[in-house]
């Protein structure tokens, strides 16, 4: 039984990693973080994000919908107060971020480069709560594979760009990152969803368009990693909607190398173990190594 | 951590008390500190904990007071002895503990349960509760009941004695739980008195641990950008005078 896993230049113990936004230290309490193949951070910015008015989030059927507005301290806040407390894991830190102008990602990716610990970046191009942010990058070819080519020349490391499925198609946008000089990529971010209280008209969020996440939309993206992974030569983290070790073995199918568990994390903080103790266990009853199913949908 | 159920007691038609063992949970549960509990089996658009706040915690047990708001809490209320459930506690930061004071409780409705476990708590003081709700079936041991349609008690709100109260005694500290309009309005009134105000706030949450981001208050911010606070990890039990009351629900 071997569950180890690479992204281009990254290797890891297992597949599963969380997904940006839904995970902290402060998880700790509740699983051994050390057992998880990678830790992906909450995105950070610049400065300091206020983020925005409540109500923020609402549960949906089978989902759950969020206008967080990337609340964070800022990158220097995030190396002085945030990163030590993850250098007590010895599991590969991968830290989001994003910015409201290129000029901005190179500031913050410049700022990061000088953490030793940090093992890659996930760049959020994607995010669709923030006006002007995330959409203006992400559904736009050109702008994701100028961002990428500028992010490439300040680092050697790991640098994973995170794909928006709000897109016409978002193969292009793929194909745009590896040009770029991605080193893998990460998807789908949230889709964009909207509640409506059906009695008093009132939105169900703040802000009114959120990001829709959660089991509901696993269909989608197992169907855009599908896409993604037949058309693009690049390893691929699959994330939306994961909750169980039989998602996981869906996504790894369809063609991704590691795996996020996100939204399912505020249903049981301790489900990461639990899943990861089921796909051990399948894939040593069934004597499985990741590249043996990797993009092996019949 | 799985909690077995040892006490269901009907209060009346809207409100239990749910009594649990605490074998699993080996932190100190202190008052104003709240849990999350997971229906025994996950139903569409109710996969997230409910947000409930302790109303007792001894050694051995700590007990849940939940009101009937909707089919989730439903669900809870019929939940059976032995029966184990999904609960994440203690959760949040609780209430300042004073000692020797005479402290002033402001409770509406459902706010009940964490001022009983803090008065539980409280040393050597002298207490005055005043507990609001909308009729009879909301009102709970207090000093001074008062109910919107005048069923029992004073008919009016919290606030329609509270001037009378404070001309008559010198409270030293106050405390709430209740709806954010009750509580901006007792600190209206209790900001002209210089009276330390503490108060346990309600938001839509995910996670309950920090994580999610999603149960922010906006609190009095140092520098121009706004400034948002978790409810559940840097609350629920704030000052009055951080929170920025304009803003809230």
């Amino acid at each position: 039984m071997n569950l180890t896993t690479k992204l281009n230049k990254l290797e890891f113990k297992n597949p599963l990693t969380t997904a940006s936004g839904t995970f902290g230290y402060e998880m700790a309490d509740y699983l051994d973080i050390n057992k998880l193949g990678a830790i992906i951070t909450k995105t950070i910015t610049k400065e300091r994000k206020p983020g925005n008015p409540s109500p923020r989030l609402y549960e949906t059927e089978w989902g759950l919908l969020n206008s967080i507005g990337l609340q964070n301290p800022g990158v220097e806040a995030f190396i002085t107060e945030t990163i030590p407390h993850y250098q007590r894991f010895t599991t590969p830190l991968i830290v989001s971020f994003s910015g409201s102008t290129q000029e901005e990602f190179v500031e913050v990716l410049t700022r990061l480069e000088s953490v030793d610990s940090i093992a890659g970046y996930e760049v959020n191009v994607s995010c669709p709560n923030v006006e002007n942010e995330g959409i203006a990058f992400g559904v736009d070819a050109k702008t994701v594979k100028d961002l990428t080519s500028r992010l490439r020349k300040i680092t050697d490391k790991e640098l994973i760009i995170k794909l928006t499925p709000n897109v016409t198609n978002i193969v292009e946008i793929a194909q745009a990152a590896k040009e770029g000089g991605a080193d893998s990529l990460a998807l789908i971010n949230t889709l964009l969803g909207m509640a409506i209280d059906p009695m008093t008209g009132k939105s169900r969020i703040n802000k009114r368009l959120c990001g829709y996440s959660g089991s509901a939309i696993k269909p989608v993206a197992v169907a855009n990693v599908y896409r993604v992974a037949q058309s693009v030569n690049i390893p691929i983290i699959a994330m939306g909607g994961a909750e169980n070790y039989r998602d996981v073995l869906e996504f790894i199918y369809a063609g991704a190398s590691l795996v996020a568990i996100g939204t399912a994390n505020f249903y049981n903080p301790h489900i990461m173990e639990e899943i990861l103790a089921d796909l051990t266990k399948h894939f040593s009853q069934n004597n499985l190594t990741i590249n043996d199913i990797k993009g092996k949908v019949s | 951590m799985k909690c077995i159920l040892l006490e269901n007691t009907k209060l009346n038609d809207n409100y239990y008390l749910l009594k649990f063992d605490r074998s699993n949970i080996h932190e100190e549960i202190v008052p104003g500190q709240f849990v999350t509990v997971k229906l025994p089996q996950e139903r569409a658009g109710q996969r997230l904990g409910i947000p409930l706040s302790i109303y007792q915690a001894d050694a051995t047990s700590f007990t849940l007071f939940v009101k009937i708001l909707g089919e989730g809490t439903r669900i809870l209320a019929q939940a059976e002895v032995n029966q184990e459930l999904d609960i994440l506690a203690p959760l949040g930061k609780g209430f300042t503990l004073v000692e020797n004071k005479t402290v002033l409780l402001i409770s509406g409705g459902v706010g009940y349960p964490p001022l009983k476990f803090l008065k539980d708590k409280l040393l050597n003081c002298k207490v005055i509760w005043i507990h609001g709700g909308k009729t009879a079936s909301d009102i709970f041991p207090c000093d001074f009941p008062c109910t919107e349609d005048g069923t029992t008690g004073i008919k009016g709100l919290v606030t329609t004695n509270l001037e009378t109260i404070l001309q008559a005694n010198k409270i030293d500290m106050a405390y709430s739980c209740g709806p954010n309009a009750m509580m901006k309005a007792v600190y209206k009134i209790l900001k002209q008195h210089d009276i330390p105000y503490e108060v346990s706030l309600e938001e839509y949450m995910a996670c309950g641990i920090g994580v999610c981001y999603g149960c922010a208050v906006q609190v009095v911010s140092l520098d121009e950008k706004p400034l948002y606070k978790r409810v559940c990890k840097e609350g629920p039990v704030f000052k009055a005078e951080e929170i920025v009351w304009e803003k809230s629900k």
